[in-house]
């Protein structure tokens, strides 16, 4: 089966006043149809900008495509011409991101945004249909992201709504142009802990329902391992592991993956301390030669400060990037 | 006893404009607690609950609408700012965001200095010793802020909260814009601190796996009020309050699973009827949507618990 998503060496980076940030290294990841996958990493190692490679959102310049495809339902995305990628836009591929206030205008009503999106859709591969009908569907999507009353939600703006609702406002918008794959950059990052669980909730129901394939980045493995079934680890520009997630979280083949696991605060009282990694992530500008998270490995030889690791397939569905990785 | 607070109030009165009402906001609706020396009592809930507004109430930063607060046994509520002043050194505040906090045209040598020179002490000698003791080579003496990564920015507010030696910090959510390894490494930096110093915490934050790290104590506060207060294990393991339930299985878990609480928090500006938690209590009853709002009795704040 071709998969839904192919990225093949993908390599981008930012050209600066201060030198050439090497963003992403590499990165290989294919996505079938119907899965479910969590990009988990901390900030800077890539994961934000890899997603918006997908709709190719990196404005270019600064960004710089240096090597690779991206291919999705075969087509190759940096290749696309105007048109085709608008048609992609929204249609095949649609995107959430962390702040839902800075993604409506604060000037119009959710009803007119609504159209908007849903016009605009229409528009990219064909007639518009009317304004009228296309409130008829904001309404339904509105229903279908859980928000009852539509038509005062429609007449009203953006303020008056708390953050979990214009999540979900944009939620409904994404879903306007019946995309196979939501993208969703740290849906929830910016809502309280209980808001959260009922966004989480709405996504996870959403892709059964609708059988959309998902692409989740998070910065917090708790939210992946709720709504994803599988996990990439990302780390300074690389795909570091990539495995189920039940396996990931249980026996982490990275010692990154193991780090990060080992840091995160659980609730649970008898779990062993939190331990942090020791030093920083490192410069994109002049990254550390070999592995880049070498420097910060207790498990680091020789060989890791020359040469770069592959990521290669240990165990059916596990592929971890390490010279030292085992089973 | 170090701090003492007792029935703390903040009440905001907006004016009317040519689109709103005028109308009041209880921030903080009469609220207790107190911290033992060397303690550390951490405050959860979530973005309006009135965690922030207690912090700085309690630190004197903005005026009280009622209330009481002891510090070392005097009573600091009606202080006048200069009396005020010498005490200041003694407690001092760490913020979320480090960026902000810190002045981008001073150095990390000048930064950790400032506090000492506006208190008339030689920062010299301490300058590098309190550089060492959150971690921080000696070569960061004379970088800049924006040189450091977030958690470097962390340890040098917590280097210049900690030179004029006080007895109380309040940490108003001091890990959440780090990286969960860097949070991880602040976190044993706070631990080791309070150890060696005797200091004492009031550790805020949304995240309760952090405060259990950190804290022996835990105050749960939904829309001004404390709705439950115990021992942190003693939280975790049996909470009593229908909202600290709801928010522990609120919390994404490795290991997945949890209920959701329905809704929003309510608007301050307009609290609901009787215990403000009842609209999203899975719950309530009659009782809870009548009369007053329920008062902490035995460290819950419940008609049913």
């Amino acid at each position: 089966m071709t998969p839904l998503l192919a990225i093949q060496d993908y390599r981008l980076a930012f050209d600066g006043f201060d030198g050439t940030a090497h963003v992403l290294d590499g990165i290989a990841l294919e996505l079938h149809a119907g899965e479910t996958l969590g990009v988990v990493g901390e900030s800077g190692c890539g994961k934000s900008v890899l997603a918006r490679s997908l709709l190719r959102l990196n404005p270019s310049p600064p960004a710089r495509v240096v090597s690779g495809h991206i291919r999705f339902e075969g087509e190759d995305v940096l290749a696309m011409p105007p048109a085709r990628l608008r048609a992609l836009r929204g249609r095949r591929i649609a995107m959430i991101f962390q702040d839902p206030a800075s993604y409506l205008n604060p000037l119009l009503s959710i009803g007119t945004q609504m159209e908007d999106a849903i016009r605009g859709q229409d528009g990219a591969t064909g007639r518009a249909r009317p304004r009228d009908a296309a409130r008829d569907r904001a309404a339904t999507l509105l229903a279908a992201v859980g928000l009852a009353d539509a038509p005062r939600l429609l007449a009203s703006h953006p303020h008056q709504l708390s953050g979990g609702m214009r999540q979900r406002v944009l939620i409904a918008m994404a879903l306007s142009g019946d995309p196979a794959l939501l993208v969703a950059d740290e849906p929830t990052t910016a809502l309280d802990v209980t808001v959260q669980a009922q966004v989480l909730a709405l996504i996870a129901g959403l892709v059964r329902e609708r059988g959309l394939t998902l692409m989740l980045i998070s910065h917090d493995l708790g939210v992946i391992a709720a709504a994803c079934a599988r996990t990439v680890v990302m780390y300074a520009g690389n795909i570091v592991e990539d495995a189920p997630t039940a396996y990931l979280l249980a026996r982490p083949l990275h010692p990154y993956t193991r780090g990060l696991l080992a840091a995160v605060p659980e609730l649970d009282s008898h779990g062993p301390r939190p331990r942090g990694i020791p030093g920083g992530i490192p410069s994109l500008r002049s990254p550390p030669p070999g592995c880049r998270f070498h420097p910060r490995c207790d498990r680091a030889s020789a060989l890791c400060a020359t040469e770069k690791p592959g990521l290669r397939e240990l165990l059916p569905g596990r592929a971890v990037a390490c010279h030292h990785a085992e089973v | 006893m170090l701090l003492h607070a007792s029935g703390l109030a903040k009440t905001y009165a907006t004016r009317a404009t040519a689109f709103r009402r005028a109308s009041r906001v209880a921030a903080v609706a009469g609220v207790d607690l107190s911290l033992d020396k060397g303690g550390a009592l951490g405050v959860v809930g979530e973005s309006g609950c009135g965690k922030s507004t207690l912090a700085r109430l309690l630190l004197r930063l903005i005026p009280l609408s009622a209330g009481r607060i002891l510090f070392e046994g005097r009573d600091i509520t009606a202080l006048p700012e200069a009396a005020l002043r010498p005490l200041r050194a003694r407690m001092q505040l760490i913020h979320q965001n480090p960026s902000a906090a810190l002045d981008p045209r001073l150095s990390v040598a000048d930064a950790v200095a400032e506090p000492l020179r506006i208190h008339g002490h030689d920062p010299r000698a301490r300058v590098p010793a309190l550089l060492a003791e959150v971690g921080l080579p000696g070569d960061f003496l004379h970088r800049y802020p924006h040189e450091l990564s977030g958690g470097q920015k962390q340890r040098v507010c917590i280097a210049r909260a900690l030179a004029l030696e006080p007895r109380l910090l309040i940490l108003d959510e001091p890990t959440s814009a780090l990286d969960v390894s860097v949070q991880a490494q602040v976190l044993e930096l706070l631990e080791g601190l309070r150890r060696q110093r005797g200091l004492a915490y009031l550790f805020i934050s949304h995240n309760l796996a952090v405060v259990r790290q950190v804290c022996e104590q835990v105050a749960v506060m939904y829309l001004g009020r404390v709705v439950e207060q115990g021992a942190i294990d003693a939280v975790l393991s049996s909470p009593r309050h229908p909202y600290t339930r709801a928010l522990l299985a609120s919390v994404p878990r490795l290991g997945g699973g949890g209920v959701v609480l329905e809704g929003d928090a309510p608007n301050p500006a307009a609290p609901p009827s009787g215990c403000p938690f009842h609209p999203r209590c899975a719950v309530a009853r009659e009782a809870c949507r009548e009369g007053p709002a329920p008062v902490l009795r035995h460290g819950v704040a419940c008609h049913l618990a």
